[in-house]
């Protein structure tokens, strides 16, 4: 296995970028964070971002809580290191305004504006907005890290994750900032007639915008522009090296579905969008599907078909023979498609009603990394 | 066991928000619930705002757009697009043509559009606001019901917020109207019902505790009405001992001697337990907390009919949220031949 990915970004090595999408309940919490022990058991130093973490799986890391920035994972006798955290897009920004380094009023008066705070605090949406930013930072706050996992939002609001790098960095990157800024100098200072011409097309529409929102709007939003200049400065570079990051040929996907029908739909649409989004499709995962040998064991299919004549409690046999219909089909279907599949069998130990074990998770990373070819 | 006079009375408004996480099932029940209120007589209408209609597939229709189109008796569906919803805003209800030629359509304005977080939700409101409130008037249609089914929102909670946070940004103008009057729709609990979408299963029961607090405190007022999907409660209620691990594990002992099929038995048979299990710790924990909200248990149809698509899924809850009709218990008994298309979740292939 290769230490250091060979994919560079302005002559610097980046790491490996692992996504794992899916519908919601599929396991994708579960399966990035024993992706993530897994690679650290051979030797790698890994970063695991997830969204949602249920607590059983963060105690199961030995954390009552995963913060924003960042926690290191106790693993005894491990070559590698894992570092998980938690998106939290409030404290996120937070954190970028104190590293910006504005001044003390500055801060003040960008915590007082209220859409920054909306921003920070109230608008769920921004979320997927930011992700892909706190994704491409993390290597710049862990020198040394060769992996990064990350573990996005269910079902196809992963596209809004993959695709807002585009969006969000069009905006930052457009006139309207730059327009804005120029309107709110305008109210205090004098412009020349030469600036006036120049600024003739962006006067209309700022003029039109006003009308909608009115002057004190656009004011309030031109100052929260410039007091995050330097914040969205960075979020730039940072947007540009998640665009290039997501289309490395190193960075893998692995698209979870269990065995249901809606699962296997959304992940076809996450397999399509990735695809019109240029990025490699990279695999499936069927993940607690029955077990293959079981399942064309002729003395199971009899015992089945007995439970199933029984009167009383015929309910348990009707439904494993129902999965594994269901799981039939579902394998056909996913068969058809150009991606290769992986099945992860039902695995007893981490379904049992005591705590979560990390060995028992880094069992299921390693057998990913077994059918991956992902490394 | 519920019957749909029983669910009008417990969502009695207009306009009926379905919020659940992807992955519940909110889609099949909105769609349910649209179907129950059409078969009452009542004109209804199902507002999607997702990637692409889901709905119309499900009445083997063509896909809709923003505009809506009938998809059966007493129904229709549409699925919400933001920029059509904005071109209509400024020209055909605020007439200001100019201004959306000038500066809506201006590129560098487009992008702020699509960046910034709120400012799509806020047309998404504004359009039902107009489907509620104005429609009437100005085009003479009138919807008795208008079902939301709001993908593109997430949990759909931060719909109730944005108007508030967005009319204390300090606007004047149409825009800040706007706000205020979506904000007020939203407030009037004879207007606005909101039913609410989960699981039995771990994850979207911690979830749906931790969100309910969250979402009364925004709205003002608990959601009228919860549905526990993918249920196994009313299958139990019939087959009680199939809850029972010794006595089920036993018997497969009998049959089956190794221990590796015993094991995969056992880990899919405490599965089925959970999902008992968080459905009663649901429940529990809602009565704890002394909230009154009326939960209503919706089979898992594949259960029942491992080869039933979408429409067949559909069709099931319909009848169970209509009359209780609980032959949607009947586990099948025979493997039909293969009925099942492979189509089911192919469809959005051929959509695009």
């Amino acid at each position: 296995m290769k230490k250091q990915s060979s994919e560079t970004f302005k002559g610097k090595n980046i790491p490996r970028l692992h996504l794992f999408l899916g519908a919601g309940g599929v396991g994708k919490t579960t399966l990035s964070a024993g992706f993530a022990l897994a690679l650290a058991q051979q030797g790698r130093h890994v970063g695991l971002m997830s969204i949602d973490p249920a607590k059983r799986l963060q105690g199961a890391l030995g954390l009552d809580e995963l913060p924003e920035s960042g926690a290191q994972i106790e693993l005894p006798n491990c070559p590698g290191s894992v570092r998980a955290s938690v998106l939290h897009i409030g404290e996120s920004l937070k954190r970028w305004v104190n590293e910006a380094g504005l001044s003390k009023a500055a801060q003040e008066r960008l915590y007082e504006n209220q859409l920054f705070r909306a921003l920070a605090e109230r608008l769920a949406t921004a979320t997927d907005t930011f992700a892909a930013v706190r994704m491409a930072e993390w290597p710049e706050r862990e020198e040394g890290l060769t992996d990064l996992v990350v573990d996005t939002a269910p079902g196809i609001h992963a596209i809004d994750f993959l695709s807002k790098p585009e969006k969000l960095s069009a905006f930052l990157d457009g006139k309207l900032i730059e327009w804005l800024k120029w309107f709110a100098q305008e109210n205090n200072t004098q412009t020349s007639f030469i600036q006036r011409v120049v600024k003739g097309g962006a006067r209309r529409v700022l003029d039109g915008l006003s009308e909608l929102g009115g002057q004190r709007f656009m004011l309030h939003f031109a100052e929260f522009l410039i007091l995050l200049d330097e914040v969205f400065a960075r979020m730039m570079t940072r947007l540009n090296f998640a665009g290039h990051w997501l289309r490395s040929s190193e960075t893998h996907c692995y698209v979870v579905t269990s065995v249901r029908y809606d699962a296997v739909q959304v992940a076809w649409e996450l397999s399509r969008t990735l695809k019109g989004l240029k990025m490699k499709p990279g695999q499936i995962i069927i993940n607690r599907a029955f077990p293959e040998a079981l399942r064309n064991d002729p003395a199971f299919t009899d015992a089945l078909e007995k439970m199933r004549q029984q009167e009383d409690d015929s309910f348990f046999a009707n439904y494993i023979d129902n999965f594994i219909i269901v799981q039939r089909r579902v394998q056909e279907q996913l068969g058809r498609g150009a991606q290769s599949v992986i099945t992860l069998p039902v695995a007893e130990h981490l379904d049992a009603h005591s705590a979560l074990r990390l060995d028992d998770l880094a069992s299921l990373g390693h057998r990913i990394l077994e059918h991956s070819g992902d490394h | 066991m519920t019957s749909s006079a029983n669910l009008a009375e417990q969502i009695p408004q207009r306009l009926v928000f379905f919020l659940g996480k992807g992955g519940v099932g909110r889609t099949t029940l909105a769609t349910s619930f649209a179907q129950s209120c059409a078969l009452r007589g009542e004109k209804t209408l199902i507002v999607q705002w997702a990637l692409q209609d889901s709905v119309s597939l499900l009445f083997s229709r063509p896909t809709a757009g923003h505009d809506s189109e009938q998809i059966s008796n007493n129904l229709w569906t549409m699925n919400f697009s933001t920029d059509e919803a904005i071109r209509e805003y400024f020209i055909d209800h605020l007439k200001l043509k100019l201004i959306y030629n000038l500066v809506i359509e201006n590129k560098h304005v487009q992008r702020l559009i699509h960046a910034a977080p709120g400012v799509q939700e806020l047309f998404f409101l504004g359009r039902l606001f107009w489907l509620v409130c104005l429609s009437e008037e100005i085009r003479g249609t009138r919807f008795d019901r208008v079902i939301v089914d709001a993908q593109a929102t997430g949990h759909g909670v931060s719909l109730f917020t944005i108007a508030p946070t967005i009319a204390q940004f300090g606007m004047t103008g149409p825009l800040a109207s706007e706000c205020d009057r979506v904000a007020k729709m939203i407030a009037d609990p004879k207007l606005v019902g909101v039913a609410l979408v989960t699981l039995p299963e771990e994850l979207p029961v911690e979830e749906t505790l931790e969100f309910l607090p969250r979402l009364s405190h925004d709205l003002g007022r608990d959601p009228n009405a919860m549905f526990i999907n993918r249920s196994i409660a009313p299958f139990i209620e019939k087959n009680p001992l199939s809850m029972d691990s010794k006595h089920v594990m036993d018997i497969w002992q009998s049959h089956l001697k190794t221990p590796e099929a015993m094991r995969a038995l056992s880990v899919l048979h405490r599965d089925l337990c959970k999902r008992q299990h968080f459905e009663e710790f649901l429940r529990k924990e809602l009565n704890n907390r002394r909230l009154s909200i009326p939960i209503t248990s919706v089979p898992d149809i594949g259960l029942s009919d491992p080869e039933a698509g979408a429409p067949a899924v559909l069709r099931g809850v319909t009848d169970w949220l209509v009359d209780g009709n609980d032959s949607v218990l009947e586990m099948h008994q025979q493997h039909a031949s293969p009925s099942w298309h492979s189509n089911d979740f192919e469809i959005s292939e051929d959509q695009r």
